[in-house]
């Protein structure tokens, strides 16, 4: 490729949104705890969660548990006889112990609890209530373990946190969701995933990877070198589409000079992460907006905290979750295909590593930001034209905050 | 307790390697890189890549689920070189950039080292 031919992308996204603004943005919804408990009532409890996919579980029988760091309740999603997906909250009926202790496994048809031994099957119901003699009047078909609100979108499995979610994962996807139909997600059936407690609000974990006029400074050695060659020596994005609360970036890469091992896993060992310049299937309108043939990964961030990382052939998953208004969980899911061989067990494994390392170093850096929220040294945060995802975020938050504000008491607490 | 034909032949100048560098899973991996010195760390990379493109055309030849005990060891050591990859090629150093402790950080699930997959 004849890099000196490479256009860098130009200044100029965020005049294609003049709703947003272009000057600083207050630092408060960063921090005040009062900002936090109401972005947990109008924001998060209204919310869908990716917990994993339909993969982890193919067989009937298989299962796994699943704790949602912020509402801290523990779930358990299985596979019936009939090939459903079903999921419940991982509570005893009885006395609200597990049911399921093990972090995921197959089941032999009933789910067992290790306290007094109710037993439930892979639909819910109370199979077993042992001495059922002794207890006074229980109707065992109302007993069944509590069903959580699951829904499934391109073999992602998610769930709500309420019993009645007032939207459907459809529409909590939106168009957004609707444009990324037709990638194959289905190929990437094998997955690392790892959690981390990071000291800061969950707003700038979502904007870690939100943004990559960062790219060149905090990672010199990893991303910079794919992102900056070829003239971009400020790491501009190609693209942002803005879709109701959600929006995507299109990142733009031409493949530097692998470092050595790299080499090895991109050509020797089909890892997938890395500019692909055939494709098997089209990709779908979502991805790749602008088709650039300088396309590298798209952001596809799912307010509040779910983001895709995808390439042409693998993907990341990072979902935030807030503990507190300077505490969060970042989580990171590194999905990527099956090894037909035994040397591309060495690709995956590098692709895996690569994301990781990447993220990690960023954490350190967030944290700092954090004190200086909490000390009040910062009070604005000034937006460059490709932090554009940022200014979104900071103005969809305030906008429900307002409109929360605006309700009256008693309709806002319910 | 390692037999001189720990590794498969062609690969014994890895064997001095093997004890310290062939490891249950990504977590031990993590854990090792970590608690390497820089040029340990080192040593087993300069050692391990000039035949990296051989071991993985050895290891073609090999379905996961069932690998003899010598190509298992060897895809090991070859999952250990891709976790010390970014400590030499980026950061000469076993730590991330900017250093935030790996030790923060908690596996949920992870790709088996040599089961089948589907």
């Amino acid at each position: 490729m004849d890099l000196a031919k490479v256009p860098v992308p130009p200044i100029g996204l965020t005049k294609r949104y003049p709703e947003l603004g272009t000057g600083p943005v207050s630092t408060a919804i960063y921090h005040d705890p009062d900002t936090y408990k109401k972005e947990m009532e109008a924001i998060f409890k209204r919310c869908w969660y990716m917990i994993g996919r339909v993969d982890l579980i193919p067989d009937p029988g298989d299962f796994f548990v699943y704790e949602l760091p912020t509402f801290r309740q523990s779930l358990l999603v299985c596979r019936d006889k009939e090939g459903k997906v079903n999921g419940f909250h991982n509570v005893c009926t009885h006395r609200g112990n597990v049911v399921e202790h093990r972090a995921s496994g197959k089941c032999n048809g009933v789910f067992m609890c290790r306290f007094h031994g109710w037993a439930y099957d892979l639909k819910g119901n109370l199979a077993r209530l042992r001495d059922e003699e002794g207890f006074f009047d229980v109707d065992k078909s109302r007993l069944g373990l509590r069903p959580v609100a699951l829904e499934i979108w391109q073999g992602f499995i998610f769930v709500s946190p309420v019993d009645e979610p007032d939207q459907s994962l459809d529409d909590y996807l939106g168009e957004q969701g609707r444009d990324l139909v037709g990638y194959p997600w289905d190929l990437c059936t094998q997955s690392y995933h790892f959690q981390s407690e990071i000291n800061c609000n969950w707003k700038l974990l979502v904007d870690s990877p939100a943004e990559v006029y960062h790219i060149p400074i905090l990672h010199p050695n990893s991303a910079a070198p794919t992102m900056m060659a070829s003239g971009n020596p400020n790491g501009r994005l190609l693209d942002v589409q803005i879709k109701g609360p959600h929006r995507t970036n299109s990142h733009y890469s031409v493949q530097a000079e692998p470092n050595p091992v790299q080499k090895l896993a991109y050509r020797n060992a089909a890892a997938q992460n890395v500019v692909c310049e055939t494709l098997s299937y089209e990709l779908p309108k979502g991805l790749n907006a602008t088709r650039s043939q300088h396309w590298s990964v798209d952001l596809v961030v799912f307010f509040p905290g779910l983001e895709l990382t995808v390439s042409a052939g693998a993907y990341t998953a990072h979902q935030v979750w807030p503990l507190g208004p300077n505490r969060s969980v970042y989580e990171q899911r590194c999905f990527v295909r099956r090894a037909q061989n035994a040397a591309e067990r060495f690709g995956q494994e590098n692709t895996m590593v690569e994301y990781r390392d990447v993220v990690m170093e960023d954490l350190s850096t967030l944290e700092r930001i954090q004190r200086a929220l909490d000390t009040g040294q910062i009070k604005q945060f000034y937006f460059h034209d490709h932090e554009l995802a940022l200014r979104h975020q900071h103005k969809v938050v305030t906008d429900i905050i307002a409109e929360y504000d605006r309700q009256p008491a008693g309709s806002a607490a319910g | 307790m390692q037999s001189a034909r720990s590794l498969p032949a062609g690969f014994e100048s890895l064997e001095p390697f093997a004890a310290e560098w062939v490891l249950p899973d990504a977590v031990a991996r993590m854990a090792k890189r970590q608690g390497s010195a820089y040029a340990e760390i080192r040593g087993f990379y300069d050692a391990l890549l000039p035949l990296g493109e051989r071991a993985l055309d050895y290891l073609r030849g090999f379905q996961l689920g069932s690998l003899p005990p010598e190509a298992e060891r060897l895809l090991k050591l070859m999952l250990s070189l891709a976790e010390i990859a970014p400590a030499v090629e980026w950061y000469k150093d076993p730590k991330v950039y900017d250093g935030f402790e790996i030790g923060r950080i908690r596996y949920l699930r992870q790709i088996p080292d040599t089961s089948a997959q589907r």
